[in-house]
């Protein structure tokens, strides 16, 4: 299964909480096949909030987690039509990055930590917060190859 | 400025995506700058891009920017600046900006190479992390690594000879009787230097035994180490015994641990708190007892035979109280000439009052001259003990080169024995006398013909000196040019 097709990303939506955002990801995590337990997926994007919030700069977040009920890696991006309190932060745009717990190999981790070290780049939050997304899912998919 | 090299390491707990953000918002920053760097990741993977032990040796300085474990052992001695891994993310470049200025500030590596490197821990007096043990084989590590637990007891043991040794110091100066209460000059306050200084230089022989039985087997050496050394050091055995009880109890506990490890399941818990420190105290402190119960013999047998030899040739005299004040330098030896001296005393002889003391001033004297003419030849921290040993010498404090000759006692001991000899003959060939039994040269007004006294010692102390900082000098240059280059 893909890490990330051009499915993965959405525009477009509103969210109450950071928690509505975190439900939202698991939902759209279960819709694309990557997980069958929703509330799992939730729960194990939260205890990673509460270790460390994941909002970074521009508006932006990654919410992520290796844990069990994520069947297979997912890269799942989403951006809101407002913004949401993110721990302290304002947040629109969230790059979810998902992991199976029994995952052996490296590679969708390479392919992730690949995306974090993109995020760096300015270019790259001008199109997550600004572009179409035919843009981001090709931005993206260029830092996956 | 130009060729600047930094490492980092990143890190966080779940490692998918911050420590990769740091590690690319740092090489940015610096890319940026046209510094070079080099990034190693704790990520969910585990370690990648691990820095070698070359390139640790060259970098500049060292960023951490982790929430994890990252083995900060390595970078002992980098200038280094510690941070969580958002601030490596969202600050790269104020981090650039901060190592580079410790990095600036920290003392600049002499041409010496490893000699003049200041240790990562400034308490660390002997750069004992530094001693790397790893590249040897066979026997040459045995001895490596018996030379690095050796160096890790005497590094604990100096701040108590210089804490404790210069309170004593100081005591004098009140008087050199301030701290009997039965003497006209008694003085409270100077007791109470006394006291305290004296308890922290009865401690000197239980930390070197402790702390050499820590390096080897960690807590359960520790214990061992410091009751064996105790004892002793009670019982009389000096330096040389605190030595020998802390190989012991650290090899000892070792073997101690290895054999429990074969015992039923049931009984591990009592292992650590109670089988390994009852049947080790018992087992160790059992052995230091009995062996060292023969001090007492063997000082008061000294005594005697040194009491026989007190109208001798002075020569011949001035060499015997020099090989003994120095043997020991608080041990059964010295203290057999020291005892017979105050016997002497009490009889009328003064000369010979005042050739021990000239044999028992001249070993810390050696050693503060030897780091004076010879710095390069010594630890920083060393030689700064070493200077202390002008005050230490100067009352009478024979211990204050303890530290320096328990490093290698073979060369050492020897070396200083020379120069208390030198100092001895002198003293008693010039036919110095002196009334009484320590105080240093604050005795002086009190002392007979007191510039023969203090040329005599000088002259010692000089020929030792120079011939004891010469082979430090010679062994740190060829330490310097074995070690790994700075590549």
């Amino acid at each position: 299964m893909e890490i990330f097709t051009a499915e993965n990303v959405r525009i477009g939506g509103s969210a109450g909480s950071k928690g509505d955002v975190l439900a939202q990801i698991a939902a759209f995590a279960v819709e694309r096949g990557y997980a069958s337990d929703a509330a799992g997926v939730v729960a194990g994007l939260e205890a990673r909030e509460t270790e460390m919030s994941t909002a970074l700069m521009d508006g932006i977040a990654i919410p992520h987690t290796k844990h069990a009920a994520v069947e297979h890696a997912a890269l799942l991006v989403q951006r809101f039509d407002g913004p949401v309190d993110w721990s302290g932060e304002d947040v629109s745009v969230t790059l979810a990055m998902l992991v199976p717990e029994a995952e052996a190999g490296t590679t969708h981790l390479t392919l992730l930590a690949q995306v974090s070290r993109a995020l760096i780049d300015e270019d790259l939050r001008a199109v997550l917060t600004g572009g179409s997304a035919e843009e981001i899912y090709a931005e993206l998919s260029a830092k996956l190859a | 400025m130009a060729g600047e090299f930094i490492i980092a390491a990143t890190g966080c707990p779940t490692g998918v995506a911050h420590t990769y953000m740091a590690e690319a918002a740092l090489k940015k920053a610096a890319e940026q700058r046209g510094i070079e760097i080099r990034v190693e990741t704790h990520g969910q993977v585990g370690l990648e891009n691990g820095l070698t032990p070359e390139e640790i040796e060259r970098a500049d300085g060292v960023i951490i920017a982790a929430d994890k474990d990252v083995d900060q052992k390595r970078f002992a001695g980098k200038p280094l600046v510690e941070v969580g891994v958002k601030e490596g993310i969202h600050h790269a470049d104020d981090l650039i900006d901060r190592v580079l200025a410790k990095s600036k500030s920290a003392v600049p590596v002499g041409a010496g190479g490893g000699v003049e490197d200041e240790p990562a821990d400034e308490n660390d007096f002997l750069n004992v992390q530094a001693i790397d043990t790893s590249g040897e084989e066979g026997w040459r590590k045995v001895g490596r690594a018996v030379y690095k637990h050796l160096m890790n007891g005497v590094s604990y043991m100096l701040p108590f000879v210089v804490g404790g040794g210069v309170l004593v110091a100081v005591s004098f100066l009140f008087g050199i009787y301030s701290a009997d209460p039965s003497s006209d000059e008694y003085n409270r306050f100077a007791e109470m230097l006394n006291t305290v200084g004296g308890t922290g230089l009865g401690l000197m022989v239980p930390v070197l035994s402790a702390f050499i039985a820590y390096s080897i087997a960690s807590r359960p050496g520790l214990t061992v180490g410091l009751i064996t050394g105790l004892v002793a050091s009670d019982m009389g055995t000096g330096f040389l015994g605190g030595i020998v009880t802390g190989f012991m109890a650290g090899y000892g506990m070792l073997l101690l641990g290895k054999v429990f490890e074969k015992m039923p399941k049931s009984l591990v818990g009592l292992k650590a708190i109670f089988l390994m420190p009852v049947l080790g105290t018992l087992l160790f402190g059992g052995i230091t007892f009995f062996i060292s119960a023969p001090m007492a013999d063997i000082s008061s047998g000294l005594e005697n035979f040194l009491s026989g030899f007190q109208d001798a040739n002075p020569i011949v005299l001035g060499i015997v109280l020099g090989v003994m004040c120095a043997f020991d330098m608080g041990g059964p030896v010295n203290k057999a000439a020291y005892v017979t001296g105050v016997a002497l005393l009490g009889q009328g002889n003064l000369e010979f009052m005042a050739a021990v003391s000239a044999a028992c001033i001249a070993p810390p004297m050696i050693t503060a001259i030897a780091v004076t003419l010879f710095p390069k030849g010594f630890e920083p921290g060393e030689r700064r003990a070493g200077y202390v040993n002008y005050a230490l010498g100067a009352t009478h404090i024979t211990e204050g080169a303890i530290p320096f000759a328990a490093r290698n006692p073979l060369v050492v001991i020897p070396i200083l024995m020379l120069g208390s000899s030198i100092a001895a003959v002198l003293t008693l060939l010039w036919g110095v006398t002196s009334p009484a039994p320590h105080g240093g040269f604050l005795v002086l007004p009190i002392v007979g013909n007191p510039v023969g006294w203090v040329v005599a010692i000088a002259i010692g102390s000089a020929i030792a000196g120079v011939i004891y900082g010469f082979y430090r000098l010679t062994r740190a240059r060829k330490s310097a040019a074995t070690a790994p280059s700075a590549a």
